[in-house]
Protein backbone atom coordinates (compact mmCIF):
# COMPACT_ATOMS: atom_id res chain seq x y z
CA UNK A 1 0.00 0.00 0.00
CA UNK A 2 1.45 3.57 -0.87
CA UNK A 3 2.01 5.30 2.54
CA UNK A 4 2.51 9.25 2.05
CA UNK A 5 5.57 10.32 1.74
CA UNK A 6 5.24 12.83 5.14
CA UNK A 7 4.48 10.05 7.07
CA UNK A 8 7.17 8.09 5.82
CA UNK A 9 10.24 10.25 6.22
CA UNK A 10 8.40 11.55 9.47
CA UNK A 11 8.46 7.31 10.86
CA UNK A 12 12.38 7.15 9.05
CA UNK A 13 13.64 10.07 11.37
CA UNK A 14 11.71 8.95 14.54
CA UNK A 15 13.15 5.55 14.34
CA UNK A 16 16.60 7.02 13.42
CA UNK A 17 16.55 9.47 16.06
CA UNK A 18 15.98 6.35 18.42
CA UNK A 19 18.03 4.03 17.12
CA UNK A 20 21.00 6.56 17.43
CA UNK A 21 20.29 7.07 21.06
CA UNK A 22 22.33 3.82 22.37
CA UNK A 23 22.60 5.18 25.46
CA UNK A 24 19.55 4.29 26.30
CA UNK A 25 18.33 0.42 26.34
CA UNK A 26 14.89 1.09 25.77
CA UNK A 27 13.29 0.34 22.52
CA UNK A 28 9.93 2.90 22.82
CA UNK A 29 10.00 5.95 20.59
CA UNK A 30 8.88 8.80 22.15
CA UNK A 31 7.11 11.83 21.00
CA UNK A 32 10.00 13.63 18.99
CA UNK A 33 11.66 10.87 18.01
CA UNK A 34 13.89 10.21 21.61
CA UNK A 35 13.38 7.23 23.85
CA UNK A 36 11.24 6.75 26.24
CA UNK A 37 11.95 6.82 29.49
CA UNK A 38 9.18 5.40 31.28
CA UNK A 39 8.70 2.62 29.31
CA UNK A 40 10.20 -0.68 30.08
CA UNK A 41 12.45 -2.49 27.85
CA UNK A 42 9.62 -4.38 25.72
CA UNK A 43 10.68 -8.47 25.79
CA UNK A 44 8.52 -11.73 24.54
CA UNK A 45 5.33 -10.51 23.86
CA UNK A 46 3.43 -12.32 26.37
CA UNK A 47 0.49 -12.89 24.72
CA UNK A 48 1.57 -15.55 22.34
CA UNK A 49 0.79 -18.22 24.76
CA UNK A 50 4.05 -20.02 25.10
CA UNK A 51 6.27 -16.90 25.13
CA UNK B 1 -11.13 -16.17 -1.92
CA UNK B 2 -11.27 -12.60 -1.46
CA UNK B 3 -8.25 -10.67 -1.67
CA UNK B 4 -5.64 -11.32 0.44
CA UNK B 5 -3.70 -8.66 2.38
CA UNK B 6 0.09 -9.16 3.44
CA UNK B 7 0.91 -7.57 6.55
CA UNK B 8 3.11 -7.09 9.88
CA UNK B 9 2.43 -6.72 13.75
CA UNK B 10 3.25 -2.96 13.44
CA UNK B 11 3.60 -1.48 17.11
CA UNK B 12 5.35 1.74 18.58
CA UNK B 13 9.06 0.06 19.01
CA UNK B 14 11.89 1.42 17.03
CA UNK B 15 13.36 -1.79 15.61
CA UNK B 16 10.18 -3.29 13.96
CA UNK B 17 9.53 -0.06 12.41
CA UNK B 18 13.36 0.15 11.29
CA UNK B 19 13.09 -3.59 9.94
CA UNK B 20 9.59 -2.38 8.01
CA UNK B 21 10.63 1.00 6.74
CA UNK B 22 11.98 -0.53 3.55
CA UNK B 23 8.69 -2.76 2.81
CA UNK B 24 6.76 0.08 3.25
CA UNK B 25 8.74 2.54 1.29
CA UNK B 26 8.61 0.15 -1.51
CA UNK B 27 4.65 -0.07 -1.19
CA UNK B 28 5.36 -4.43 0.03
CA UNK B 29 3.16 -3.77 3.09
CA UNK B 30 -0.64 -4.01 2.38
CA UNK B 31 -2.35 -3.89 6.25
CA UNK B 32 -0.92 -3.40 9.63
CA UNK B 33 -1.75 -5.10 13.00
CA UNK B 34 -1.72 -2.82 16.06
CA UNK B 35 -1.85 -4.16 19.10
CA UNK B 36 -3.87 -0.96 20.21
CA UNK B 37 -3.83 -2.24 23.97
CA UNK B 38 0.11 -2.40 24.41
CA UNK B 39 0.16 1.56 24.76
CA UNK B 40 -0.72 1.70 28.60
CA UNK B 41 3.40 1.91 28.61
CA UNK B 42 3.26 5.69 27.18
CA UNK B 43 2.59 8.92 28.11
CA UNK B 44 2.18 10.19 24.98
CA UNK B 45 1.64 8.89 21.54
CA UNK B 46 3.69 10.56 18.98
CA UNK B 47 1.77 12.31 16.46
CA UNK B 48 3.73 10.75 13.27
CA UNK B 49 2.91 7.19 14.37
CA UNK B 50 -0.92 7.85 14.48
CA UNK B 51 -0.68 9.18 10.95
CA UNK B 52 0.97 6.25 10.03
CA UNK B 53 -2.04 3.74 11.77
CA UNK B 54 -4.57 6.29 10.07
CA UNK B 55 -3.04 5.60 7.26
CA UNK B 56 -3.50 2.38 6.85
CA UNK B 57 -7.05 3.05 8.68
CA UNK B 58 -8.21 5.13 6.04
CA UNK B 59 -7.44 2.65 3.19
CA UNK B 60 -9.64 0.13 5.43
CA UNK B 61 -6.12 -1.50 6.15
CA UNK B 62 -5.82 -1.53 9.50
CA UNK B 63 -6.58 -4.55 11.94
CA UNK B 64 -6.91 -4.68 16.13
CA UNK B 65 -4.63 -7.52 17.97
CA UNK B 66 -5.74 -7.40 21.88
CA UNK B 67 -2.97 -8.60 24.42
CA UNK B 68 -4.44 -7.92 27.65
CA UNK B 69 -8.48 -8.27 27.75
CA UNK B 70 -8.04 -11.77 29.62
CA UNK B 71 -11.15 -13.44 27.62
CA UNK B 72 -11.84 -16.31 30.13
CA UNK B 73 -10.92 -14.22 33.65
CA UNK B 74 -13.44 -15.87 35.35
CA UNK B 75 -14.00 -12.43 37.72
CA UNK B 76 -14.78 -9.01 35.72
CA UNK B 77 -12.46 -6.36 36.50
CA UNK B 78 -12.82 -2.43 36.45
CA UNK B 79 -9.61 -3.13 33.75
CA UNK B 80 -11.71 -4.79 31.72
CA UNK B 81 -14.36 -2.22 31.35
CA UNK B 82 -11.59 0.38 30.67
CA UNK B 83 -10.29 -1.81 28.42
CA UNK B 84 -13.20 -2.03 26.65
CA UNK B 85 -13.83 1.96 26.72
CA UNK B 86 -10.55 2.84 25.29
CA UNK B 87 -11.60 0.20 22.31
CA UNK B 88 -14.44 2.24 21.75
CA UNK B 89 -12.79 4.93 21.61
CA UNK B 90 -9.93 3.88 19.66
CA UNK B 91 -12.67 2.80 17.01
CA UNK B 92 -14.39 6.40 16.66
CA UNK B 93 -10.83 7.41 16.08
CA UNK B 94 -9.68 4.68 13.49
CA UNK B 95 -11.20 2.34 11.35
CA UNK B 96 -10.47 -0.77 12.45
CA UNK B 97 -11.56 -3.83 9.65
CA UNK B 98 -11.55 -6.41 12.72
CA UNK B 99 -10.70 -6.78 16.25
CA UNK B 100 -8.69 -9.69 17.65
CA UNK B 101 -7.52 -10.74 20.89
CA UNK B 102 -6.16 -14.35 22.45
CA UNK B 103 -7.91 -17.39 23.84
CA UNK B 104 -7.47 -18.34 27.49
CA UNK B 105 -6.54 -16.04 30.55
CA UNK B 106 -3.97 -14.35 32.23
CA UNK B 107 -1.86 -15.75 35.31
CA UNK B 108 -1.11 -13.19 37.86
CA UNK B 109 -2.92 -10.32 39.45
CA UNK B 110 -2.11 -7.59 37.82
CA UNK B 111 -3.76 -6.14 34.48
CA UNK B 112 -0.80 -6.09 32.51
CA UNK B 113 1.30 -8.86 34.97
CA UNK B 114 0.69 -12.92 33.87
CA UNK B 115 0.99 -14.36 31.09
CA UNK B 116 -1.79 -16.42 28.67
CA UNK B 117 -3.14 -19.88 30.00
CA UNK B 118 -5.72 -22.05 28.93
CA UNK B 119 -9.15 -23.03 30.39
CA UNK B 120 -10.91 -25.72 30.56
CA UNK B 121 -13.83 -26.43 27.94
CA UNK B 122 -17.24 -26.69 29.36
CA UNK B 123 -20.82 -24.40 29.42
CA UNK B 124 -19.68 -22.47 31.35
CA UNK B 125 -16.59 -21.41 30.08
CA UNK B 126 -18.26 -21.12 27.10
CA UNK B 127 -20.84 -18.83 28.38
CA UNK B 128 -18.19 -16.87 30.01
CA UNK B 129 -16.45 -15.97 26.34
CA UNK B 130 -19.47 -15.59 24.42
CA UNK B 131 -20.20 -12.48 27.01
CA UNK B 132 -17.03 -11.44 27.07
CA UNK B 133 -16.76 -11.51 23.40
CA UNK B 134 -20.59 -9.73 22.57
CA UNK B 135 -18.75 -6.82 24.94
CA UNK B 136 -16.07 -6.48 22.30
CA UNK B 137 -17.83 -6.20 19.71
CA UNK B 138 -20.47 -3.61 21.53
CA UNK B 139 -17.19 -1.72 21.84
CA UNK B 140 -15.57 -1.72 18.27
CA UNK B 141 -18.68 -2.52 16.50
CA UNK B 142 -16.95 -4.33 13.50
CA UNK B 143 -16.15 -7.86 12.93
CA UNK B 144 -14.72 -9.86 16.43
CA UNK B 145 -11.92 -12.93 15.95
CA UNK B 146 -10.37 -15.19 18.63
CA UNK B 147 -6.90 -16.35 18.13
CA UNK B 148 -5.96 -20.00 18.35
CA UNK B 149 -3.69 -20.38 21.90
CA UNK B 150 -0.15 -22.30 21.19
CA UNK B 151 -0.12 -23.48 24.78
CA UNK B 152 -1.83 -26.53 25.67
CA UNK B 153 -1.76 -28.94 28.63
CA UNK B 154 -3.05 -32.54 26.88
CA UNK B 155 -3.25 -33.90 23.13
CA UNK B 156 -6.94 -33.77 23.82
CA UNK B 157 -6.78 -30.07 24.52
CA UNK B 158 -5.54 -29.70 20.84
CA UNK B 159 -7.73 -31.90 19.56
CA UNK B 160 -11.11 -29.67 20.82
CA UNK B 161 -9.31 -26.23 21.02
CA UNK B 162 -10.81 -25.65 17.01
CA UNK B 163 -14.19 -26.95 17.84
CA UNK B 164 -14.31 -24.84 21.28
CA UNK B 165 -12.79 -21.54 18.97
CA UNK B 166 -15.97 -22.01 16.66
CA UNK B 167 -18.71 -22.36 19.11
CA UNK B 168 -17.29 -19.40 20.82
CA UNK B 169 -17.13 -16.96 18.16
CA UNK B 170 -20.24 -18.50 16.74
CA UNK B 171 -22.65 -15.94 19.10
CA UNK B 172 -20.77 -13.04 17.46
CA UNK B 173 -21.16 -13.80 14.24
CA UNK B 174 -17.39 -13.97 14.49
CA UNK B 175 -13.98 -15.59 12.92
CA UNK B 176 -10.57 -16.81 14.17
CA UNK B 177 -7.33 -16.18 13.50
CA UNK B 178 -5.11 -19.18 12.78
CA UNK B 179 -1.54 -18.74 14.06
CA UNK B 180 0.14 -21.26 12.46
CA UNK B 181 3.27 -20.70 14.27
CA UNK B 182 0.73 -21.96 17.18
CA UNK B 183 0.28 -24.94 14.99
CA UNK B 184 3.68 -25.82 14.83
CA UNK B 185 4.21 -25.90 18.10
CA UNK B 186 1.18 -28.42 18.60
CA UNK B 187 2.58 -30.78 15.78
CA UNK B 188 5.83 -30.69 17.72
CA UNK B 189 4.84 -30.50 21.03
CA UNK B 190 2.23 -33.58 20.80
CA UNK B 191 3.60 -35.09 18.04
CA UNK B 192 0.46 -34.83 15.45
CA UNK B 193 0.73 -34.15 11.54
CA UNK B 194 -0.22 -30.70 10.60
CA UNK B 195 -3.03 -32.05 7.95
CA UNK B 196 -4.55 -34.54 11.28
CA UNK B 197 -4.74 -30.98 13.15
CA UNK B 198 -5.80 -28.21 10.78
CA UNK B 199 -8.87 -30.57 9.93
CA UNK B 200 -9.91 -29.82 13.15
CA UNK B 201 -10.64 -26.13 12.78
CA UNK B 202 -13.48 -24.20 11.28
CA UNK B 203 -11.63 -23.16 8.39
CA UNK B 204 -14.17 -21.25 6.72
CA UNK B 205 -14.06 -19.06 9.40
CA UNK B 206 -10.59 -18.13 9.27
CA UNK B 207 -10.36 -13.72 8.50
CA UNK B 208 -6.39 -14.13 9.05
CA UNK B 209 -3.55 -16.09 9.85
CA UNK B 210 -0.42 -15.39 11.55
CA UNK B 211 3.34 -16.24 11.08
CA UNK B 212 6.19 -15.93 13.62
CA UNK B 213 9.21 -17.76 14.68
CA UNK B 214 9.62 -19.00 17.89
CA UNK B 215 12.34 -21.13 20.48
CA UNK B 216 12.99 -24.53 21.50
CA UNK B 217 13.08 -25.83 25.30
CA UNK B 218 14.88 -28.55 26.66
CA UNK B 219 12.51 -30.36 29.31
CA UNK B 220 13.41 -31.78 32.94
CA UNK B 221 10.49 -34.16 32.67
CA UNK B 222 11.41 -35.68 29.52
CA UNK B 223 15.06 -35.92 29.11
CA UNK B 224 16.18 -35.27 25.47
CA UNK B 225 12.79 -33.69 24.89
CA UNK B 226 12.30 -30.24 23.32
CA UNK B 227 8.84 -27.96 23.69
CA UNK B 228 8.69 -25.35 20.88
CA UNK B 229 7.55 -21.91 22.27
CA UNK B 230 5.88 -19.27 20.46
CA UNK B 231 8.27 -16.52 21.39
CA UNK B 232 8.57 -14.60 18.37
CA UNK B 233 12.42 -13.79 18.78
CA UNK B 234 13.34 -15.97 15.43
CA UNK B 235 12.67 -16.01 11.97
CA UNK B 236 9.97 -17.97 10.42
CA UNK B 237 10.81 -21.75 10.02
CA UNK B 238 10.42 -23.29 7.01
CA UNK B 239 7.69 -25.58 7.84
CA UNK B 240 5.35 -22.56 8.76
CA UNK B 241 5.92 -21.80 5.79
CA UNK B 242 4.98 -24.80 4.21
CA UNK B 243 1.89 -25.25 6.26
CA UNK B 244 1.05 -21.71 5.04
CA UNK B 245 0.78 -22.80 1.67
CA UNK B 246 -1.24 -25.35 2.54
CA UNK B 247 -3.73 -23.44 4.82
CA UNK B 248 -4.48 -20.46 2.25
CA UNK B 249 -6.14 -22.83 -0.22
CA UNK B 250 -8.26 -23.97 2.95
CA UNK B 251 -9.43 -20.64 3.83
CA UNK B 252 -11.97 -19.08 1.82
CA UNK B 253 -12.71 -15.83 3.43
CA UNK B 254 -8.79 -15.50 4.49
CA UNK B 255 -8.29 -12.14 4.22
CA UNK B 256 -5.30 -10.67 6.34
CA UNK B 257 -1.66 -12.94 6.83
CA UNK B 258 0.44 -11.32 9.54
CA UNK B 259 4.39 -11.32 9.77
CA UNK B 260 4.51 -11.27 13.92
CA UNK B 261 8.13 -10.55 15.41
CA UNK B 262 9.12 -9.07 18.14
CA UNK B 263 11.79 -5.38 18.47
CA UNK B 264 13.50 -6.91 20.86
CA UNK B 265 14.67 -9.84 18.11
CA UNK B 266 15.16 -6.83 15.62
CA UNK B 267 17.65 -5.50 16.69
CA UNK B 268 20.75 -6.12 14.23
CA UNK B 269 21.00 -5.27 10.79
CA UNK B 270 21.09 -9.08 9.94
CA UNK B 271 18.14 -9.40 11.99
CA UNK B 272 16.30 -6.81 9.62
CA UNK B 273 17.25 -8.36 6.47
CA UNK B 274 15.90 -11.61 7.46
CA UNK B 275 12.56 -10.13 8.80
CA UNK B 276 12.39 -8.71 5.45
CA UNK B 277 13.12 -11.93 3.19
CA UNK B 278 10.16 -13.45 5.42
CA UNK B 279 7.44 -10.76 4.44
CA UNK B 280 8.78 -11.19 0.88
CA UNK B 281 8.39 -14.82 0.96
CA UNK B 282 4.73 -14.60 2.79
CA UNK B 283 3.94 -12.35 0.29
CA UNK B 284 5.02 -14.48 -2.35
CA UNK B 285 3.06 -17.41 -1.27
CA UNK B 286 0.35 -15.20 -0.95
CA UNK B 287 -0.07 -13.92 -4.38
CA UNK B 288 0.84 -17.22 -6.07
CA UNK B 289 -1.98 -18.74 -4.48
CA UNK B 290 -4.69 -16.34 -3.89
CA UNK B 291 -5.28 -15.91 -7.85
CA UNK B 292 -5.87 -19.14 -8.43
CA UNK B 293 -8.79 -20.06 -6.59
CA UNK B 294 -12.12 -17.86 -6.53
CA UNK B 295 -13.42 -15.07 -5.22
CA UNK B 296 -15.65 -15.37 -2.02
CA UNK B 297 -19.25 -13.93 -2.76
CA UNK B 298 -20.22 -13.17 0.63
CA UNK B 299 -19.07 -11.24 3.58
CA UNK B 300 -19.81 -13.97 6.59
CA UNK B 301 -18.18 -12.09 9.84
CA UNK B 302 -20.82 -8.56 9.77
CA UNK B 303 -20.88 -7.53 13.39
CA UNK B 304 -24.25 -8.41 15.22
CA UNK B 305 -25.86 -5.20 17.26
CA UNK B 306 -26.33 -4.43 20.51
CA UNK B 307 -25.33 -7.91 21.88
CA UNK B 308 -24.23 -7.84 25.74
CA UNK B 309 -26.35 -7.81 28.40
CA UNK B 310 -25.85 -5.11 31.33
CA UNK B 311 -24.52 -7.12 33.95
CA UNK B 312 -20.91 -9.11 33.35
CA UNK B 313 -21.34 -12.67 33.40
CA UNK B 314 -18.82 -14.49 36.09
CA UNK B 315 -18.11 -17.75 37.52
CA UNK B 316 -17.03 -17.46 41.16
CA UNK B 317 -15.63 -21.06 40.92
CA UNK B 318 -13.60 -20.33 37.96
CA UNK B 319 -12.28 -17.19 39.40
CA UNK B 320 -11.13 -19.26 42.25
CA UNK B 321 -9.50 -22.12 40.66
CA UNK B 322 -7.46 -19.69 38.25
CA UNK B 323 -6.41 -17.95 41.31
CA UNK B 324 -4.94 -20.95 42.70
CA UNK B 325 -3.96 -22.23 39.30
CA UNK B 326 -1.78 -18.87 39.04
CA UNK B 327 -0.42 -19.29 42.14
CA UNK B 328 0.73 -22.47 41.80
CA UNK B 329 2.20 -21.60 38.50
CA UNK B 330 4.29 -18.78 39.58
CA UNK B 331 5.48 -20.10 43.08
CA UNK B 332 6.35 -23.95 41.93
CA UNK B 333 10.02 -24.80 42.23
CA UNK B 334 9.26 -28.17 39.90
CA UNK B 335 6.55 -30.61 38.06
CA UNK B 336 6.70 -32.95 41.00
CA UNK B 337 5.78 -29.62 43.43
CA UNK B 338 3.65 -28.13 41.60
CA UNK B 339 1.18 -31.56 40.86
CA UNK B 340 1.11 -32.07 44.50
CA UNK B 341 0.08 -28.55 44.73
CA UNK B 342 -2.51 -29.49 42.16
CA UNK B 343 -3.81 -32.51 43.69
CA UNK B 344 -4.43 -30.55 47.05
CA UNK B 345 -6.02 -27.80 44.83
CA UNK B 346 -9.46 -27.28 43.69
CA UNK B 347 -8.44 -27.97 40.22
CA UNK B 348 -8.38 -32.11 41.49
CA UNK B 349 -11.32 -33.77 39.86
CA UNK B 350 -12.70 -30.80 38.07
CA UNK B 351 -12.82 -30.13 33.89
CA UNK B 352 -9.66 -29.03 34.39
CA UNK B 353 -8.28 -32.40 34.07
CA UNK B 354 -5.16 -31.98 35.83
CA UNK B 355 -4.53 -35.70 35.93
CA UNK B 356 -4.11 -35.45 32.40
CA UNK B 357 -1.82 -32.70 32.16
CA UNK B 358 1.78 -33.45 30.33
CA UNK B 359 4.15 -33.57 32.67
CA UNK B 360 6.90 -31.74 30.18
CA UNK B 361 3.86 -29.30 29.43
CA UNK B 362 3.35 -28.14 32.94
CA UNK B 363 7.05 -27.60 33.42
CA UNK B 364 6.45 -25.24 30.25
CA UNK B 365 3.33 -23.66 32.16
CA UNK B 366 5.76 -23.13 34.81
CA UNK B 367 7.84 -21.40 33.24
CA UNK B 368 5.94 -19.24 31.03
CA UNK B 369 4.38 -18.15 34.48
CA UNK B 370 7.23 -17.12 36.23
CA UNK B 371 8.32 -15.16 33.55
CA UNK B 372 5.59 -13.13 33.04
CA UNK B 373 4.74 -12.45 36.34
CA UNK B 374 5.97 -9.23 37.18
CA UNK B 375 4.99 -8.17 33.24
CA UNK B 376 7.38 -6.18 31.24
CA UNK B 377 10.46 -5.51 33.66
Amino acid sequence: MKISKSVLQAVAVAVTVAALTTACTDNAVGPNGEKTSKTKTLDNCPACGMG
Amino acid sequence: MSEIYASVACNLDAHILQASLPLFEQEKIEAIEWSFDTLFKFDEIPAWFTDLVSEFSNHNRLIGHGVYFSLFSGKWSPAQQQWLDKLKRLSAEFRFDHITEHFGFMTGEDFHKGAPIGIPRTARTLALGQDRLRRIQDACQCPVGLENLAFSYSVDEVKKHGEFLDQLVETVNGFIILDLHNVYCQVHNFDIAFDDIIKLYPLNKVREIHISGGSWQQTEAIPGKSVRRDTHDESVPEAVFEFLGKAIPECPYLKFVVLEQLGTALDTPSSQAAFQADFLRMDYIIKSLAHGYPQAAVYPFAPLPGLAPPVPLEDPDLHKQQVQLSRILETAGSVSEATAMLQSSDLRNTAWEVEKWAPYMLETAISIAQKWKDGFV
